[in-house]
């Protein structure tokens, strides 16, 4: 499923019993646990394609309830998810914990999602001002 | 004595070497993936040393920030814009409106290519995020420009949606010509002051073209658009192709938001001009504003 290991085994390796190492040097080794889970999983039972914009702030509204439950996780664990799938090109991951971070700022306020993502607010409170006014949006088009 | 070292000497480097190949042994037992574990703690021990800072949303790459925004509607990104600087840069990319743009507006799109006989984007030197807001706002009206003309379409929006009525109209029960005079417009307040019934709405869903697409448009945007629109409205513009008469109902002007050009057009004959209509600037907007009106008049 991933397209960076597909790329490192070599073509003609595919009849050998032989196993391959192949080196994931970013890729930690409890993150890389979780990845063959969801590998695993996907094989079996494929994750139902997220809908865009997502439908709800709830993961077990958005994929199967295997899925949801799989990315109830810490956030530290969650963003090592998405670098290890980013890193490994695995799309389906990238797909579901994309999705999760996307279902944490659903529905939440600026402040709220700094406040949930730890993020320091660097504007100026004049810079902060313009953004809020350029940013003011009108449901009824 | 000599000899009993040598001998445990030997009994010791004899337990020894089997030991060592028995690891060995396992070793190479163990699955590959097994052994890249392995390395993988080896890896995690050399980070730890190092002093690693926990994972958080900072070490995130732009481009898979940016597929989150793609997940969100159009005013939740607005609203990560404010989060911080980073996330403001990401938040107002192109490559992330124009992709929202294409998820909202596909069926908008393919309606108003139809009557404008061309697919819609960004004009150069608009941003994407611009493009959405005004493309929201304008859509319809655009998508209205000439379909009042018994003969050829007659189109209504209400409430949002684009309603074909050409083949209803002489069977209209309110009379042909009452629906005739909102053809090409917007005819919501109308169509809701009347009060039509629940058949008259189901009635409806069988001439609908295109409905209400689920979006929305920066405030700003909007009331520019909107001064712009009522500034326009007042002029005395009457049509070049037809006689000057009293009673021909008024131009009408329309935002073309594919060209960024404010254009009008005549209800009279349903010629519409393609001269830019030149429009005097919002005196008290925002620097903001300022900056995006300059780029949208001046082209």
């Amino acid at each position: 499923m991933s397209e960076l290991v597909k790329t490192m085994i070599p073509e003609e390796a595919d009849d050998d019993e032989e196993a391959q190492e192949i080196p994931l040097p970013n890729v930690k080794s409890h993150v890389l646990s979780k990845v063959i889970e969801f590998c695993r999983r996907y094989t079996e039972d494929p994750m139902a394609e997220i809908e865009k914009p997502l439908k709800s702030a709830n993961m077990h509204e958005v994929v199967q309830e295997w899925y949801a439950k799989y990315v109830d996780v810490d956030q530290e664990l969650l963003f090592e998810l998405i670098l290890a799938a980013n890193y490994m090109d695995i799309k389906p991951l990238l797909d579901l914990t994309c999705a999760t971070v996307a279902s944490m700022i659903k529905g939440k306020t600026p402040e709220e999602i700094r406040k949930t993502f730890n993020i320091v607010n660097d504007f100026t409170p004049e810079e902060e001002a313009q953004v809020r006014e350029e940013n003011k949006w009108c449901e009824e088009a | 004595m000599l000899w009993f070292c040598g001998e445990e000497w030997q009994f010791w480097s004899h337990v020894v070497m089997v030991l060592v190949s028995l690891s060995v042994a396992y070793w190479q037992s163990v699955p590959s993936t097994m052994r890249s574990y392995a390395d993988a703690w080896c890896y995690k021990a050399k980070v730890v040393q190092v002093a690693s800072p926990s994972v958080s949303s900072v070490q995130v790459p732009d481009d898979v920030v940016r597929c989150v925004f793609e997940l969100l509607e159009a005013r939740r990104i607005a609203a990560a814009a404010v989060v911080c600087p980073r996330w403001r840069s990401m938040a107002d990319a192109d490559a992330v409106w124009q992709s929202v743009w294409h998820r909202d507006f596909f069926e908008v799109d393919a309606a108003l290519s139809r009557a404008i006989g061309r697919r819609s984007r960004a004009p150069p030197g608009t941003p994407w995020k611009l493009f959405y807001s005004q493309y929201a706002v304008t859509w319809l009206e655009h998508a209205l420009v000439g379909a009042n003309l018994e003969d050829s379409r007659v189109h209504v929006g209400i409430r949002g949606a684009l309603y074909d009525v050409t083949t209803f109209a002489s069977s209209h029960p309110g009379s042909a010509d009452t629906l005739l005079d909102f053809a090409g417009s917007d005819a919501t307040q109308t169509f809701e002051a009347v009060g039509h019934s629940t058949v008259a709405s189901g009635l409806m869903s069988s001439m609908l073209i295109v409905s209400r697409p689920k979006t929305g448009s920066l405030a700003l945007v909007k009331a520019d658009i909107d001064h712009a629109k009522s500034r326009l409205s007042k002029l005395t513009l009457p049509c070049p192709r037809c006689p000057p008469d009293a009673i021909a109902p008024p131009h009408r002007p329309f935002y073309d938001a594919t060209t960024a050009r404010w254009h009008q057009w005549w209800p009279c004959c349903g010629f519409a001009s393609r001269i830019l209509v030149d429009v005097p600037k919002r005196t008290n907007s925002s620097s903001w504003s300022t900056t995006f009106v300059t780029s949208f008049w001046a082209s």
